[in-house]
């Protein structure tokens, strides 16, 4: 007899997947969504739908990687709902705010980005950095938010997204380019003051 | 050893684009590198505009540091709110979101 897996592995028990996963399961929700009764929600369904199709669960991965993988269609669900789901013309999107002025009409730099002056890889461990990236990343409008979260956050695949939210490439690449300036806009404001 | 295929349209364009790239173009095209494979023809123009554009090569590397703290967040490297420093306190509800030391707006 060769029983491999200790716990009874097709059957999760209701009460032991909560306590063992959903605190996780919500922060995970929680920095891709920015409403916390949303990320309950989406949670939720995340459980639920795990234990309905427990049967699908085969073991060889961890059970936090599967509920994760059913939780990123959940938020993927959400926003395909959600999605704005038309093509707005592109001055809808922050017209020139959406730029931030940070051109001027020639296409230059009005006003040059600030150096950060840290190497990538020490950014990446200051908790500082963390909070503003939260913070910011909160503050994106949700037609910005929506995709970036789902590029850049989900790395779903690019063509995906666009059929996700029903917008053309065009739009994606217009999309991302400025949730990316306005990103780095506010981790200028919220993180780098302390410093300089 | 003329090519007798007609000129395409993409090339004068192209050449025309390395030769007058701007910095907005050229921040899009950065952006766009990471979401879809760029034209060689774009390549090109934007390498040729980041050598003499320092404030267009620091948002490169902007935008890369954003590219990486999404991945880290998609690989779950980093579990946001109960990290190891963190406190291990079991409510949910008391996510550390209020960050203490940003006021509103100046």
């Amino acid at each position: 007899m060769n029983i491999s897996n200790p716990s009874t592995p097709h059957t999760p028990d209701p009460q032991r997947l909560m306590a063992d996963h959903a605190q996780a399961l919500h922060a995970y929700a929680r920095q891709r969504l920015h409403r916390h009764e949303l990320c309950e929600d989406v949670v939720q369904e995340t459980l639920l739908a795990a234990l309905q199709s427990a049967n699908t669960f085969d073991g060889r991965s961890q059970q936090r990687t599967w509920l994760i993988g059913i939780l990123r269609h959940k938020i993927a669900d959400h926003f395909r709902k959600a999605s704005t789901r038309h093509e707005k013309p592109l001055s809808a999107i922050g017209g020139d705010q959406g730029t931030l002025g940070l051109y001027n009409k020639k296409g230059r730099w009005a006003t040059s980005p600030k150096d950060w002056g840290h190497a990538p890889a020490d950014i990446l461990e200051q908790e500082e950095f963390w909070q503003a990236y939260e913070l910011c990343r909160s503050k994106l409008p949700p037609t910005l938010a929506e995709c970036y979260v789902l590029r850049e956050l989900e790395g779903t695949p690019t063509e995906e997204v666009c059929k996700i939210l029903d917008i053309s490439p065009t739009n994606l690449s217009v999309r991302m380019h400025r949730a990316r300036l306005m990103l780095r806009h506010c981790l200028e404001l919220n993180w780098l003051t302390d410093e300089s | 050893m003329m090519d007798d295929r007609p000129t395409q349209p993409g090339l004068v364009k192209g050449i025309w684009k390395i030769l007058t790239l701007k910095c907005d173009e050229a921040t899009r095209l950065v952006s766009d590198g990471f979401d879809r494979d760029l034209h060689p023809m774009e390549r090109i123009a934007l390498r040729m505009h980041l050598i003499s554009c320092g404030p267009c090569k620091r948002m490169r590397a902007q935008f890369t540091l954003l590219n990486q703290a999404g991945s880290r967040l998609a690989k779950g490297l980093k579990p946001a709110p109960d990290g190891p420093d963190a406190s291990p306190d079991p409510t949910p509800d008391a996510s550390p979101n209020d960050t203490p030391d940003s006021p509103p707006k100046g």
